[in-house]
């Protein structure tokens, strides 16, 4: 089974984060994921920065986060602040400029809202088996661009 | 037999009359009397017996020792004679002879009738020197025959002897007569002597005399005797019979005379006859049979004797006598015969079988004697039928005997007892089997002697009871021992007896004490089973329960005998009653029903009951079972079904299609896969699964099988292609799982159908591309409106340019390309987790986009158009912000006319949305109403975000000026501590 989905190397199951504050669509998003994979582990679902952070305390790092810019209380970038991150990320938005901007600068991927499932499996598969990040994201990383003004 | 015949008449005359003058002198014809049947006594004048002869003795019982010489009179009986006291004594004193019956007594002292004749005889000087007594016995009745005939020659004799008189006549010259002659004819004998005898012989016989003598001396014819007709002296007739015998007298031939004068004799004859007639009467009306038989011929047979053998009177006379008589009893007659012929005169008795003229057979008792008939011996037989009283005899005999048997053969001991003293009268031989008495000793006791109990057999003996189950007996050898008693009441012999039947039941009760020994150990059994064990009797009334039962129900052993029915709810007892009789009927072999029963302390179960039909000798007695509590399992039934049907009606009324496969078979399928597929859910069970797979699918489907039925667990929601019955194709989500079903691996998958989803993602795909569109056209036109704005002469009015300015915000801000995205981010979500929100959804969101490009060019619009507005965008935003947010717009029915300037209000929402942090914990709140001063208030609770965003700020300073110019007042707006407050004019109509 293990030839049926991945490649040689994987050896363990993708864990997922995502962070989202609209309940459906962290739902909706979830069900995406097992449709592309259903050996993708959705190990959280966080609707604020604040449960995000909490949770980041606790809890060791995905293999990759979906995460919405603009959450209940902060924007997402608020998280960083906090807590390192060293995993992959990937923005989702509907059209905020700030997810566009990030990709422009910073090289974040993103999926725009409502996220297409062929779009999200390619972005799994690009992420399956890239290594996390060496190094944690900066707590300012950010900054720049929320600061920026287009 | 004739007294005369004894004496020798051949002597001469002169003893002949020696004789005759010694006739009445005892001693001298002693041997002649005593040779003589009758009894024959004398007594002198002085009334002393001086003789008696042998006869006599035998009459009488006295013998010439008791009597003789002595002065008695054995004549007299008890004075029955009124006319002659004593007639011996009237004899003696008048000197006449007497003739009649007398009562005698006999020496033993009995009485018997005897027929006497008394004559007197005198000495030569006429004087009465006593009497001679002839006697004879006529007690007996069986020698009635021979008495007459002896009677008859008797008299005849006597007469001779007494009164015949007597002549010598020489030449028919009478030479001597004697007393009785002269007395006979009256004459003297001086008048008679030497005279001729025809002178006093009657004319008509005078010449039949001296004929018949005249022959005699001529030798001519040996004349006996002739009857002769006397003259007597007065001249009256005498009748007289001759005899004549030749005499010498004197030397001369002479002939005697004796004359009898038969007048009187023809008299007694006639007395005879009547006797005769009287006895013949008597004869014939006899009850028994009487025959007189001689020489073995019937000379005589009473009427009697010919109706028993059928016979005439004629055909039987002279009839040879063994005719009548059954050949083999031929040989017992002639025996008798034999006897009779040599003068057997006892009496015989004797059985004979008889024959009658039509051949049957007639058993008779016979009695006969001998006895003179016609002169001659005769054979006299009585003889009775006894056939009928045999036959009874015969009967009675056997029915004695039968019983008899019945009596002896019978194993229980029998008594009969006389109920008056409690007598044993009689013991069967098992009796003494049982009790070791002898049928001897046992007639010697009563009824107690055997009972161990005697005061209880004397009072059952006194209320004649029939029945005794137990009763203790005590045997010879003082074993007691138990006994079961049936005692019958008849009448025997005019006592009233009972007859006991006594049967030993000593086996009997160690049985009945092993079987109550039997009976304890298992009712001790049934105390300690759990459940109810019960009995009832045929009515239903309860016989036992126990212990369990009792404590289940609530009863004692004291509610034995109610009624089953009372432990039962009312509605049950119908039911109940009824498969009662079932059960007793064994209609029902396994009976099993389900009742509720009630508890004495109201307590409301369920039980289940098994009965069977008790039997007893044959019969049913009732019915015996066990009464399960079923509480506890109902209970359990129940929450089971309860789950059940809870789970079954969540599948059932799923909308989701519910299929369980195995085997690559559907084995289940539910209403809504059967709905999905558009078949009849039998249509689907046992069909291969795969068969409604498009076949592009089939490896996919396979593989995740194999993957489960290796036991790997994952949760797959995929989609696949079913074909519906109509072959079209739909898309399906599946959801599958790995289970057990009836014991055997599993999947059960879970179906809907999203065809439709698709085909709305679709739509909403082109509704956005249109949007998309629609977004770049405004922009061009936005573009075109700045060009021309531009090359619009800065001449135009501020407000025209702010008109212009405010409808490009509006624009802008209705086509908000984050208000659009964010929703349709929402539907996308909604449209698979709740396709009926995502319907409502882009319904709500249609009517706020209609709404914007609608009122986009309205200056004002009434605020009840805009809280439609406002409702649908509500909604949109409650779904998007589930409790994060909570809009409350209180706005008074009379206040909705007021006018706003459009989208406003929404404009203010979405600014509160933009700068406020929003969580369930602490939600956006956001109240609207109208205050006193037509203000429509917006208030907020602020919470303010760390960062501002993006906020042009463009929206609130637009909505201020468009106020200022159109109503010439602006907004006001105010930030709190705590709130942020908006406040806009509301615009009467008209104004």
């Amino acid at each position: 089974m293990k030839a049926f989905y991945a490649g040689p190397t994987k050896s363990k199951r993708m864990t997922v984060v995502i962070i989202e504050d609209e309940v459906f669509a962290a739902r909706r998003l979830e069900n995406m994921i097992r449709e592309c994979d259903a050996e993708i582990e959705v190990v959280a679902k966080l609707e604020s920065a604040r449960d995000s952070i909490e949770w980041f305390k606790t809890n060791p790092q995905p293999d990759l986060i979906f995460l919405d810019i603009h959450l209940d209380d902060d924007l997402s970038f608020a998280i960083f602040k906090e807590v390192p991150i060293s995993c992959n990320i990937v923005f989702t938005t509907a059209t905020d400029e700030l997810a566009t901007r990030a990709f422009a600068i910073k090289g974040i991927d993103f999926l725009l809202k409502p996220i297409i499932q062929s779009d999200l499996n390619r972005m799994i598969e690009k992420y399956r088996n890239k290594p996390q990040n060496s190094v944690t994201i900066e707590p300012y990383f950010f900054d720049d661009i929320v600061n920026s003004k287009y | 037999m004739s007294f005369l015949n004894h004496l020798n008449l051949q002597l001469p005359l002169q003893k002949a009359k020696e004789k005759i003058k010694s006739i009445p002198k005892p001693n001298k014809c002693k041997l002649a009397l005593d040779q003589i049947t009758d009894a024959v006594y004398i007594i002198n004048r002085k009334k002393r017996l001086v003789y008696m002869n042998a006869a006599y003795t035998r009459l009488s019982g006295y013998t010439c020792e008791d009597l003789l010489n002595k002065k008695v009179n054995p004549t007299l009986g008890d004075g029955k004679i009124s006319d002659h006291s004593d007639p011996i004594e009237d004899a003696l004193n008048k000197g006449e002879p007497w003739h009649g019956e007398l009562i005698t007594m006999h020496k033993s002292g009995r009485t018997y009738w005897v027929d006497t004749v008394i004559s007197p005889y005198k000495n030569k000087y006429g004087r009465v020197n006593g009497v001679i007594v002839i006697q004879k016995d006529i007690g007996e009745q069986k020698k009635t025959e021979t008495a007459l005939t002896e009677y008859k020659n008797l008299y005849r004799n006597l007469i001779k002897n007494s009164f015949d008189g007597i002549v010598f006549i020489h030449n028919l010259k009478l030479i001597f007569a004697n007393r009785a002659f002269l007395k006979m004819m009256g004459f003297t004998r001086d008048e008679l002597v030497n005279k001729d005898l025809t002178n006093i012989i009657a004319n008509d016989f005078k010449e039949e005399v001296i004929s018949n003598l005249k022959k005699r001396s001529d030798d001519e014819v040996e004349v006996e005797s002739f009857q002769v007709v006397f003259i007597k002296k007065d001249g009256s007739r005498l009748s007289t019979e001759i005899k004549i015998k030749d005499v010498v007298i004197n030397g001369e031939a002479s002939s005697l005379l004796t004359i009898e004068d038969i007048s009187e004799q023809e008299s007694y004859v006639n007395v005879i006859r009547e006797s005769e007639a009287k006895y013949k009467v008597l004869v014939e009306n006899s009850q028994d049979g009487i025959t007189i038989i001689r020489d073995n011929r019937i000379l005589f047979a009473n009427q009697t004797y010919c109706k028993m053998l059928g016979y005439t009177t004629d055909e039987l006379y002279n009839m040879p006598s063994v005719q009548t008589l059954h050949p083999d009893d031929h040989e017992k007659a002639y025996n008798i015969a034999k006897r009779r012929h040599e003068q057997d005169f006892s009496t015989i008795n004797e059985v004979f079988r008889m024959v009658t003229k039509n051949g049957e057979i007639r058993e008779c008792e016979t009695s006969s004697t001998l006895i003179e008939y016609n002169g001659m011996w005769a054979s006299f037989f009585t003889s009775h039928d006894i056939t009928e009283s045999k036959r009874i005899q015969l009967e009675l005999q056997e029915s004695e005997e039968k019983y008899r048997l019945l009596f002896e053969a019978e194993s229980d001991a029998i008594f009969m007892i006389d109920t008056e003293n409690g007598q044993i009268i009689d013991v069967n031989p098992a009796a003494s089997n049982i009790y070791g008495y002898s049928r001897e000793e046992f007639l010697a006791m009563k009824n107690t002697d055997v009972s161990a109990e005697p005061e209880k057999t004397t009072e059952a003996t006194r209320r004649n009871d029939t029945k005794v189950l137990l009763r203790y007996h005590r045997k010879k050898d003082n074993t007691i021992f138990p006994v079961e008693l049936s005692a019958g009441f008849t009448t025997f012999k005019n006592r009233k007896i009972q007859i006991v039947t006594s049967r030993d039941i000593t086996d009997n009760m160690k049985m009945q004490d092993a079987l109550r020994e039997s009976e304890k150990k298992y009712r001790e059994l049934a105390d300690f089973m759990p459940q109810t064990i019960y009995e009832l009797d045929t009515k239903g009334n309860l016989l036992y329960m126990n212990k369990s039962g009792m404590e289940a129900f609530g009863i004692s052993e004291a509610d034995y005998g109610m009624s089953c029915l009372n432990s039962f709810v009312p509605e049950d007892r119908d039911v109940m009653m009824n498969n009662l009789k079932l059960t007793m009927e064994g209609k029902r072999i396994k009976p099993m029903n389900e009742y509720t029963a009630v508890s004495r302390s109201g307590r409301i179960f369920p039980v289940l009951i098994y009965g069977v039909p008790i039997v007893k000798e044959g019969m049913v007695a009732g019915t015996r079972g066990i009464i399960i509590d079923i509480s506890e399992r109902k209970a359990t039934e129940k929450a089971l079904r309860d789950s059940e049907e809870k789970y079954r009606s969540l599948i059932e009324k799923a909308t989701d299609g519910i299929v369980i496969t195995q085997d690559g078979s559907l084995k289940f399928a539910n209403q809504a896969m059967s709905e999905i597929m558009q078949y009849f859910v039998d249509e689907m069970i046992d069909k291969p699964y795969l068969d409604f797979v498009v076949p592009g699918d089939h490896q996919v489907m396979i593989d995740f099988h194999k993957r489960r039925m290796q036991g790997e667990t994952f949760t797959s929601i995929y989609r696949s292609h079913f074909i519906r019955k109509d072959k079209k194709i739909i898309t399906v989500e599946l959801n599958a799982r790995t289970s057990v079903y009836n014991g055997r691996p599993a999947a059960f998958i879970v179906i809907r159908d999203i065809t439709e989803r698709i085909n709305i993602e679709n739509e909403l795909k082109q509704a956005k591309e249109d949007l998309e569109r629609l977004n770049g056209e405004l922009e061009d036109r936005i573009i075109e409106s700045s060009r021309k704005l531009a090359e619009t002469s800065t001449q135009l009015l501020n407000l025209q340019k702010e008109n212009l300015q405010s409808q490009f915000e509006v624009l802008r801000q209705q086509v908000n390309p984050h208000f659009l995205f964010n929703s349709l981010n929402v539907l996308t979500s909604l449209i698979k987790l709740e396709p009926d929100l995502a319907e409502q959804f882009s319904e709500h969101l249609s009517k706020v986009y209609r709404y914007v490009l609608e009122n986009k060019d309205n200056e004002l619009v009434d605020l009840n158009t805009e809280l439609r507005f406002l409702d649908a965008y509500i909604f949109l935003l409650n779904i998007r912000f589930v409790g994060k947010i909570k809009v409350n717009i209180e706005i008074p029915f009379e206040k909705r006319p007021l006018l706003i300037i459009p989208l406003a209000m929404q404009l203010l929402i979405e600014n509160a949305i933009k700068h406020n942090i929003m969580t369930k914990k602490e939600p956006l709140i956001i109240d609207i109403f109208v205050d006193e001063q037509n203000y429509l208030n917006i208030i907020n609770n602020l919470q303010e975000r760390p960062s501002h965003l993006y906020s042009t700020g463009v929206g609130l300073k637009n909505i201020q000026n468009r106020y200022k110019l159109l109503i010439n007042k602006e907004p006001i707006i105010e930030k709190t501590e705590k709130q942020f407050i908006a406040k806009i004019p509301l615009v009467q109509k008209g104004v």
